[in-house]
């Protein structure tokens, strides 16, 4: 009876266990990437096809739970290109996509 | 707070009123975090699992280890005089020639220096200049010449053995003390403190804490230095012996390589006078009368007024059984240890136990409790005894290379390991009791739970616990233990409600950005204060991502590298739930297999997507786990996959291998003589409890060609072994 019940709840869990490791991510469901991208471009108001450090940093620092100085840094040290000193955001997403699917 | 332009600095809670941007734009920003945030919290978890992998894997190694010096001392006591022909190869490099305390020649008769030599140049008694001139040629990658290396170890042994086995410090006599940890053999490292912190001197007293040595490249380099700040400052430099001051462990971990490859006509010499060296190193220090500072830790047994007294030079290694109490054993026991060993290990079905944990604490490890009760030597919960005593049931795996023996009935029939572990405890002697207050205090490891307990992770020396802890320093009136032995990612950890410092002062140890390395300064107030550091070898300054990955990619190889190593066992656990040879296990059952056979205590649910693909319906297709193969040439795959194959067999001894082929290979050349290959198979069919006659390897000696010149390189060696193994097949 009781394990019945487990059995269940366990079912609808694993739903959500996308890793199936035994972890509910409540917090940050995960984002596919062509609305990540989409995301990009709703700022990338020039349609430049990148963004500076400062406007990116601009629109993480906002919302009810904007970014830390610490965040910032560590998102722009992975995402400016070194040479342009600017963000390609799509070459960004799909280096980070591919990395979180390894 | 935050950038000039931002307009986020509106009180919080009402999005639609403080920004001017659109709210389909805040929108996009607000999921760009999300996700953002998510990746971090991912790459956190990734790294440490990472860490988690070096760690088990580490402390997995030191399990072989023991194990490795269980065959040695089984070689010295009953093999050798078996043996009748040829020299005594393993005893004549494994016993120290003499007596240390007799003290052969003092390094009279030197070694000429020629006049090509461009090297640094130094005269004794040391002086500043001296040590600055070892300094600035070992920052340039010089060598020392092996004149002066034997001159600076017969000095340092002459100064060791007027020490105490206890050094007292303190700190009036200066204005603060540093304590560093474990180097490695890491010279930059060093080097680093020295520019942060300052040479050592009257006015800058050092403590070193022990594993200078091993698994670095220029541990001889960092040792010389420490020895010579030791002759230059006798009373302001001191050095405690660690777990890594050991011959047998230096076999291992590279310091025994990097000494022959560095010195090749005087090597062997030199590493006799480290032998005696590294036993007279003593191994405590004590400040104030208020810090204690030895390289692992302490026991329920650690009595500092006994370990003050005893000759710490017999004990040359903490690997090593004293002498008499392995006359005592009657090898002829029968293995009786065995069937209840295994059946601990055998998976279950509906067992839990593969549930993910939460944090990682030592005794949560299952690892070798089922020897506890057979192998304990006291009524006391801290038994220490390592090798050779434990270590089969440590790391219960197959030992034989015999593919008819199914593995899972010959998996404890290592018959030496077995039977010692299966005696009668004797009451300890005195040398006996010497020796284990060695071994726990430089190899135990402190735990969060009360009590003392065997460490079986590492298989040596025990788990304290804080009321451990703190019963020894109310005992002798001491405020603080100070430790080493363990890396930490910040490079130093507190733990014991403050009563202990763990010191670690190798940055990058498992990889390159894995952890920092610091040091500990104390001043008369006895306050601790930290310094943290990382050595950067890089000029490009590597973003968390690319750490992270770079070292995950390295542990995930040594992980498959393991998976394989254990095919058998791993193939034979998965088929108990594969009743229809489907190759497919469910993930839970796959995750229980792994855990129960390896005993890693890693979460593999996590690690899954990285070691083994999903069928279509969702559970695993476990044959993939294995698609790794070994070092060296492609090699069969077997038809029946339950026999462990000789590809397996020589990744898992491939160490073991190693080091004994070294041994075997005096000088160091690479290669061995046919007749010391013969002596060498020997040896290991004995280890390994295969039975084979002299005539057999002598056929096998025939059938390898050793390139018509004589002799055999490592990879032949190896090679060797799959030969062998194929006679052996045909055979049966």
């Amino acid at each position: 009876m009781v394990s019945e019940v487990h059995k269940r709840i366990h079912n609808a869990f694993q739903v959500f266990d996308h890793d199936l490791n035994k972890t509910v991510d409540v917090r940050f469901p995960p984002v596919p990437e062509d609305m990540l991208l989409t995301a990009f471009e709703v700022l990338d108001q020039q349609k430049k096809g990148y963004m500076e450090p400062d406007e990116l940093t601009n629109y993480m620092r906002q919302g009810d739970e904007p970014f830390t100085q610490q965040e910032m840094e560590e998102m722009l040290s992975s995402a400016v290109d070194s040479d342009s000193n600017v963000v390609y955001y799509k070459d960004f997403v799909s280096m980070m996509i591919l990395d979180g699917e390894r | 707070m935050g950038c000039g332009t931002s307009i986020a600095t509106e009180p919080q809670g009402n999005p639609t009123f403080k920004t001017p941007t659109c709210p389909l734009a805040m929108k996009a920003a607000i999921l760009i975090q999300g996700w953002y945030r998510r990746y971090m919290a991912r790459l956190e978890m990734r790294r440490r699992y990472t860490w988690n992998i070096f760690q088990s894997i580490e402390y997995a190694g030191e399990q072989d280890q023991l194990q490795l010096s269980g065959f040695f001392s089984f070689m010295l006591d009953n093999f050798t005089h078996l043996s009748s022909s040829g020299p005594d190869l393993i005893s004549q490099l494994l016993e120290p020639v003499v007596d240390p305390w007799l003290g052969r020649d003092t390094g009279d008769q030197l070694i000429p220096v020629s006049e090509s030599y461009s090297g640094p140049r130094i005269s004794f008694p040391l002086s500043v200049s001296d040590t600055n001139t070892l300094l600035t040629a070992f920052k340039e990658r010089q060598t020392l010449h092996a004149r002066y290396a034997l001159q600076l170890l017969w000095e340092t042994k002459k100064l060791l053995k007027q020490m105490p086995n206890i050094v007292h410090m303190s700190t009036s006599y200066a204005k603060e003390i540093t304590i560093c940890g474990d180097l490695h053999g890491h010279l930059d490292d060093l080097l680093l403190i020295f520019y942060k912190n300052g040479l050592p001197s009257a006015d800058t007293p050092y403590v070193f804490n022990g594993d200078f040595v091993d698994r670095g490249k220029q541990s001889m380099e960092v040792v010389l230095i420490l020895f010579a700040y030791l002759l230059l400052y006798p009373n302001h430099m001191h050095l405690n012996r660690g777990n890594h001051e050991d011959y047998i462990m230096n076999l291992r971990y590279g310091f025994t390589k990097e000494v022959m490859q560095k010195y090749k006509t005087h090597g062997r010499e030199i590493l006799q006078l480290f032998q005696d060296v590294f036993s007279l190193l003593p191994v405590a220090t004590v400040i104030d009368s208020k810090v204690l500072i030895v390289h692992g830790g302490i026991s329920d047994q650690t009595d500092l007024d006994f370990l003050n007294s005893i000759e710490r030079h017999k004990v040359k290694s903490v690997l090593r059984l004293p002498r008499h109490s392995l006359e005592q054993l009657d090898l002829s026991r029968p293995y009786k240890q065995a069937t209840n060993l295994r059946s601990a290990d055998s998976p279950r079905p509906g067992s839990s136990r593969s549930r993910r944990r939460g944090p990682r604490t030592p005794t949560k490890r299952k690892r070798g409790l089922s020897h506890q009760d057979s192998a304990s030597s006291s009524s006391s919960s801290s038994s220490s005894l390592c090798s050779p005593r434990t270590p089969s049931c440590l790391s219960p795996r197959p030992c034989s290379l015999s593919p008819s023996v199914p593995f899972s009935a010959d998996v404890l029939h290592v018959p030496f390991l077995d039977s010692l572990s299966s005696l009668p405890p004797p009451s300890p002697p005195r040398v006996e009791q010497e020796w284990k207050q060695m071994v726990d205090v430089l190899w135990s490891d402190p735990k969060p739970q009360e009590g003392c307990s065997p460490n079986t992770f590492r298989g040596g020396g025990c788990y304290y616990g804080p009321d451990v802890t703190q019963r020894l320093l109310l005992h002798h009136g001491y405020q603080l233990l100070i430790r080493s032995h363990e890396c930490k990612q910040e490079g130093y950890e507190i733990c014991h409600g403050g009563n202990v410092i763990t010191i670690f002062s190798a940055s990058n140890y498992y990889e390159e950005g894995s952890n920092r390395g610091a040091y500990v300064k104390l001043g008369p107030d006895l306050v601790p204060r930290f310094y943290q550091y990382q050595v950067s070898r890089t000029t490009r300054k590597l973003t968390l991502t690319q750490r992270v990955r770079a070292a995950e990619g390295s542990a995930l190889r040594a992980l498959q590298e393991k998976l394989f190593s254990h095919r058998s066992e791993l193939l034979t656990g998965f088929l108990q739930y594969d009743h229809n040879n489907t190759g497919c296990v469910s993930v839970s059952e796959w995750a229980q297999v792994l855990e129960t056979v390896l005993r890693l205590d890693l979460p593999w649910r996590t690690l899954r997507p990285h070691l083994a693909h999903l069928a279509p319906d969702g559970s695993v297709d476990y044959p993939s786990c294995f698609h790794y193969m070994g070092p060296g040439p492609q090699l069969p795959q077997v038809s029946r996959p339950v026999t462990p194959n000789l590809a397996e067999t020589v990744v898992r001894y491939r160490t073991d291998l190693e080091i004994i082929f070294n041994i075997i290979d005096k000088d160091h050349s690479g290669l061995i003589s046919p007749d010391e290959f013969r002596h060498t198979w020997r040896l290991f069919s004995a280890h390994l409890g295969v039975a084979l006659d002299d005539g057999a390897i002598d056929d096998l000696a025939r059938s390898i060609d050793f390139n018509k010149d004589g002799s055999i390189d490592f990879t032949e060696f190896l090679e060797a072994f799959r030969v062998v193994h194929k006679l052996d097949k045909k055979d049966h």
